[in-house]
């Protein structure tokens, strides 16, 4: 994000584009009723009537799949009608002309058929982001990302924040709102296959140089070109490129698209190593389970998706063999010939990230102690943090200018046809996390959301296949097929059917299109063709729905059996 | 004058928090845990919907048991009485009571729950074998935890649920009667924007 959560609510337009944020982040959420209490004018443009469309200016109801050709007529409609930013665009960006040789294409009306909005709407939207004051943020989530034209959306979106001047100021520019907890700390400290720590390149040899002096290695130890994403490893398994897989934090059995074929190359993997705090379905397939400490039960440094660090403390002692990640990680290294060796996490705090990471050097304990934080860009051990990024227009490229860059718009890849009519929409919701491991035994969680999880369906769609409310039904596509409960939901799209992920028995990923883009190979959850239809023995339903549930507990239980010790400590004598 | 719990709807972002605050104080309590707020949602409104605790609360008049009683704060239900007829279920005005029970999955022999019906069935007909319901309704959790007052209205991250009592309620009707008597000025013809001198 270019600008901090807590300035939300001071921004003069909030434009959520594919961002739910009642659901995915209920704290950002708040955010967006106080800025509206405070009067700024929201404008939301999702498929579905989301909680805070109540509460928009604007409400603009696009249909699935169609980002580009909206972004690129909201980008037209700020040139058409005279409300580009000229001295910002000249000063601060590159390439104008070439981005509107291919936005020029995009009207609100020309795209109406491909977006299904009211293209007069759509004029209005444009003039409230590009001429609100002081400021606009361009808000999105996964509605932007899994498709597949998620980059060169992200593209787009950069460059009307851009063009329109929104961007560059306070409570400006672009909030793409990561989906996790410390999603954003992950990739902090280099859980990619393209940056060390701090998003340094591995193919600069410079940096590999810093990172091999620091870590005591020969530089030719430290690999020069960038890994594989894990959305690529079920296809080079296929193709016995990958023949060990060490799954750390992960439940892709669950979250990955195309379920069965995941599961399938899994089986195939000579040695799968899986370091997890719960026996997750994927746990139970590895051939080495290692079991790791909660966020309870050891401590750390949270990045917030405005890039702010947060200090978490110890709760409780681990039980039984749980050990830290790191402590996991440093031993494994010692078995392989590296002297890995730390004391605490706030020495890999100082040592590893700080020191190798200029823009975190002065993110320390203290500043973070309590309910402190540290906001990076932080370089000096007297700088205050950075809640915006940008300001004054000065850019991270090499020319210190915004690139502005246009694409053409594409169908997705799996349009809906006659044997699979309906749309598979794959969303969250605000009471159970991510793949559910954490949450799922939470009673209270359980009693509010339960399995088999539900199928959001619009009323004539659920009529014209005799679904009733509540009641189970069976959905399937081209990979496989899920039980779920249907809620008819008048806030849902006609032609759409809207599932969450973390359900075990209804499991949505069964259904869902293995499919990546080229770029960041991000699958394409939000799009793939289904269909569904009613059980006719509704009470037979509920039952199995119970014994599969049951089935599935017990054998995980027993899987997990394995590894239990009575804890060592305590003790009458 | 009774008080009781009220939503500003468009502050509600339906994230379910008031229900699982709800729910874990009861269920602390050795109360049932199903939670006494109901989250409703239309296109253009979402509020969790909850007792209005009546004035001459039906449900009160006809318990045939005694079950439910007026305290000094609210309407409540005591959940050894009820024997779970219903009644008030059906009479309550709001949707606000219904009836909930404990399952005996995992105490009677049964590894897991055994449904007895759709899940779509409402819940006034829903039967489950062996599990024995009796009604729930909000209780401004003044049966457990008097002092700490309804735990909903403090869980709620956006401040949506408000506790209505006497003095709230006298100074909303002062502000109505403010706006009566300005509408009063449009209609005959008068200025509202009169300054004081």
């Amino acid at each position: 994000m270019s600008c901090g959560v807590p300035g939300m609510e001071d921004a003069g337009c909030l434009f959520l584009f594919g961002y739910n944020p009642s659901a995915s982040h209920p704290i950002v959420s708040r955010r967006i009723v106080k800025a509206k209490e405070k009067g700024a004018k929201i404008i939301v443009a999702d498929p579905r009537v989301i909680e805070t469309a109540r509460i928009a200016d604007i409400y603009l109801p696009l249909k699935n799949g169609s980002n580009i050709a909206f972004l690129n007529a909201f980008a037209n409609v700020i040139v058409t009608e005279g409300l580009v930013d000229e001295e910002f665009v000249k000063e601060h960006t590159l390439g104008f002309d070439e981005w509107w040789d291919t936005i020029k294409e995009y009207t609100p009306e020309n795209t109406q058929e491909i977006t299904g909005v009211d293209p007069q709407l759509l004029r209005e939207a444009a003039r409230m982001y590009a001429t609100a004051e002081p400021s606009s943020i361009l808000c999105w989530g996964m509605g932007v990302c899994q498709h597949l034209q998620n980059v060169e959306a992200v593209h787009a979106c950069a460059a009307i924040a851009c063009v329109s001047g929104q961007i560059g100021k306070p409570n400006s520019g672009v909030a793409p709102v990561r989906g996790q907890n410390n999603v954003q700390g992950a990739c902090d400290m280099g859980a990619l296959p393209n940056y060390f720590p701090g998003y340094q390149k591995v193919t600069d040899p410079d940096i590999r140089q810093k990172f091999a002096d620091h870590w005591n290695v020969p530089v030719e130890a430290l690999s020069d070109h960038v890994g594989y994403k894990v959305s690529d490893l079920p296809r080079l398994i296929e193709e016995g490129k990958i023949r060990a897989f060490y799954n750390f934090g992960e439940d892709p059995v669950q979250t990955e698209p195309d379920v069965p074929h995941l599961t399938k190359m899994l089986e195939k993997l000579d040695l799968f190593v899986c370091q997890d705090i719960f026996m997750t379905q994927t746990a139970a397939m590895a051939d080495v389970v290692l079991p790791a400490t909660s966020w309870g039960e050891h401590e750390g440094v949270f990045t917030a998706c405005d890039r702010t660090f947060q200090y978490f403390s110890q709760a409780v002692p681990p039980k039984g063999e749980c050990k830290h990640d790191w402590q996991i990680f440093s031993e494994l290294a010692e078995r392989m010939g590296y002297d890995m060796h730390w004391e605490n996490a706030q020495q890999i705090w100082d040592e590893e990230c700080r020191a190798l990471w200029p823009a975190a050097y002065g993110a320390t304990y203290e500043k973070m102690a309590g309910t402190g934080h540290a906001q990076w860009p932080i370089p000096t051990l007297d700088h205050p943090g950075t809640p915006d990024l940008f300001l004054g227009g000065k850019f991270t490229t090499p020319e210190g200018k915004a690139h502005l860059v246009a694409h053409d718009y594409r169908d997705p890849t799996e349009m809906p046809d006659e044997e699979f009519p309906l749309i598979l929409c794959t969303v969250r919701e605000v009471g159970h996390y991510s793949c559910r491991s954490m949450t799922g035994n939470c009673k209270v969680l359980a009693l509010l959301a339960d399995e088999p999880g539900e199928l959001r369906i619009h009323p004539d769609d659920a009529k014209e296949r005799g679904i009733r409310d509540g009641e189970l039904v069976r959905a399937w596509s081209r990979r496989g097929e899920t039980m779920s409960r249907a809620v008819i939901d008048e806030r849902v799209n006609a032609g759409t059917v809207y599932m969450t992920y973390q359900w075990w028995i209804g499991k949505c990923n069964n259904l869902t299109l293995h499919h990546v883009d080229d770029r960041s190979r991000t699958p394409e959850d939000k799009f793939s063709a289904c269909q569904v239809e009613a059980l006719p023995d509704q009470k037979w339903a509920e039952r199995h729905l119970q014994e599969l549930y049951s089935q599935l507990k017990e054998d995980l239980a027993e899987t997990a059996a394995a590894q239990h010790v009575e804890p060592t400590c305590g003790g009458t004598e | 004058m009774n008080t009781f719990i009220a939503i500003e709807p468009d502050r509600c972002i339906g994230c379910g928090t008031c229900q699982a605050a709800c729910s874990e104080g009861h269920r602390k309590a050795g109360l049932q845990a199903e939670p006494r707020l109901a989250l409703t949602f239309t296109p253009q409104v979402t509020a969790a919907v909850t007792c209005h605790q009546c004035e001459g609360a039906p449900c009160l008049a006809v318990c045939p048991v005694d079950a439910i009683t007026r305290t000094d704060v609210a309407i409540v239900v005591d959940e050894q009485t009820c024997i779970g007829c219903k009644l008030c279920a059906v009479v309550c005005p709001f949707g606000a009571i219904h009836p909930s029970g404990t399952s005996t999955a995992g105490v009677a022999g049964l590894s897991f729950p055994t449904p007895t019906q759709p899940r779509g069935v409402s819940p006034l007909l829903a039967w489950s074998i062996g599990v024995y319901t009796c009604a729930v309704k909000c209780d401004l959790c003044s049966t457990y935890d008097p002092e700490g007052g309804p735990h909903c209205v403090r869980a709620c991250p956006t401040n949506a649920l408000y506790v209505r009592d006497v003095t709230a309620l006298t100074g909303i009707r002062k502000e109505k009667m403010r706006a009566a008597a300005a509408a009063n000025q449009i209609m005959m013809n008068r200025s509202t924007n009169l300054r004081r001198p």
